[in-house]
């Protein structure tokens, strides 16, 4: 199978500043709730402000499974938000081959691990029938959505 | 524009009465979501969740009739539909169960927002010198904080 991972950039996407709407405050918040003293788990919250300002969704969605790992249940509430924030801001692109139509899925709340969205992203296009070798999952910004 | 009681300054299209519908949306929201929490939770903390959630939404659900009550009192129409109560309040709706611990911060998060809500219906009756819609919001407010401080609490 040839399924593959790409991303694109956030240009059209217009993050919202409401505590309540999520937006990249929402990942300020977090790192406010950490203790920088807890070097990795705050270097890597540090990556993921970085790169949500940035053009990659698919290393976005890594390192924010990153750092649910180090979490490990730690800051739960806080990290809460910054999954709600990931549903709102992320989706994703499944299409049987690179030409053909995109079928848009929601962002996962409890994904943990990018293989498994993946694979569940495609299952969700196999369901209709069998899985084509080109089948292929693309994240993407929100506001740029197929 | 229609004035309300004699004395008072409050009018039927005016900030208090917007607060106040919002806050109605927003508590009849979070209603509906403590209600399916409720129904839904599973795991080790089934039993004391199952019943603070129950605790919850019955004291939204008289809660909500106090809010629309006074906007009733305000001689302004109360909001309705779920739909629009949705929309308006802008808090998502859980209609997929989700972990336990998943529940109260999704609650936590939607309580924040009708806290927020809330501390507006304060601060516009006060301006207008409507003591007893600022009566009614600091009530609530004192709710809203109390449970969140349990919601939080349990996901420590």
């Amino acid at each position: 199978m040839n399924a593959t991972i790409s991303s694109s950039s956030p240009s059209v996407a217009t993050p919202e500043l409401c505590l309540f709407h999520d937006g990249l405050a929402t990942l300020d918040l977090f790192l406010a709730d950490l203790d920088p003293c807890d070097r990795a788990l705050f270097d890597a919250a540090l990556d993921l402000r970085s790169l949500a300002a940035g053009p990659d969704a698919a290393a976005c969605i890594a390192q924010l499974f990153r750092v649910r790992t180090l979490l490990d249940g730690r800051h739960y509430l806080a990290f809460y938000r910054v999954r709600c924030w990931a549903r709102r801001t992320f989706r994703i692109e499944v299409r049987a081959h690179r030409g053909a139509a995109a079928f848009v899925r929601d962002f996962p709340l409890d994904g943990g691990r990018l293989d498994e969205v993946v694979n569940s992203s495609l299952a969700a296009l196999a369901a209709d029938g069998e899985l084509p070798a080109s089948a292929y999952v693309r994240f993407v910004f929100a506001g740029t959505a197929a | 524009m229609k004035t309300t009681t004699a004395g008072s300054k409050t009018k039927t299209d005016s900030a208090v009465v917007k607060a106040l519908n919002l806050l109605l949306a927003d508590s009849y929201s979070l209603m509906a979501n403590t209600h399916y929490a409720h129904w839904n939770v599973e795991g080790p903390g089934f039993f004391s969740l199952h019943k603070a959630f129950q605790e919850q939404y019955e004291h939204l659900f008289e809660a909500i009739d106090e809010i629309a009550e006074r906007v009733r009192a305000l001689d302004a129409y109360a909001l309705g539909g779920l739909r629009n109560f949705s929309n308006e309040s802008g808090i998502e709706e859980l209609n997929t169960p989700v972990s336990a611990k998943d529940y109260v911060a999704s609650l936590a998060v939607a309580h924040e927002k009708t806290l927020a809500d809330a501390l507006t219906v304060r601060d516009a009756a006060g301006a207008v010198n409507d003591l007893e819609t600022q009566d009614l919001a600091i009530k609530t407010i004192q709710w809203h904080q109390k449970t969140i401080w349990m919601l939080k609490s349990f996901l420590k």
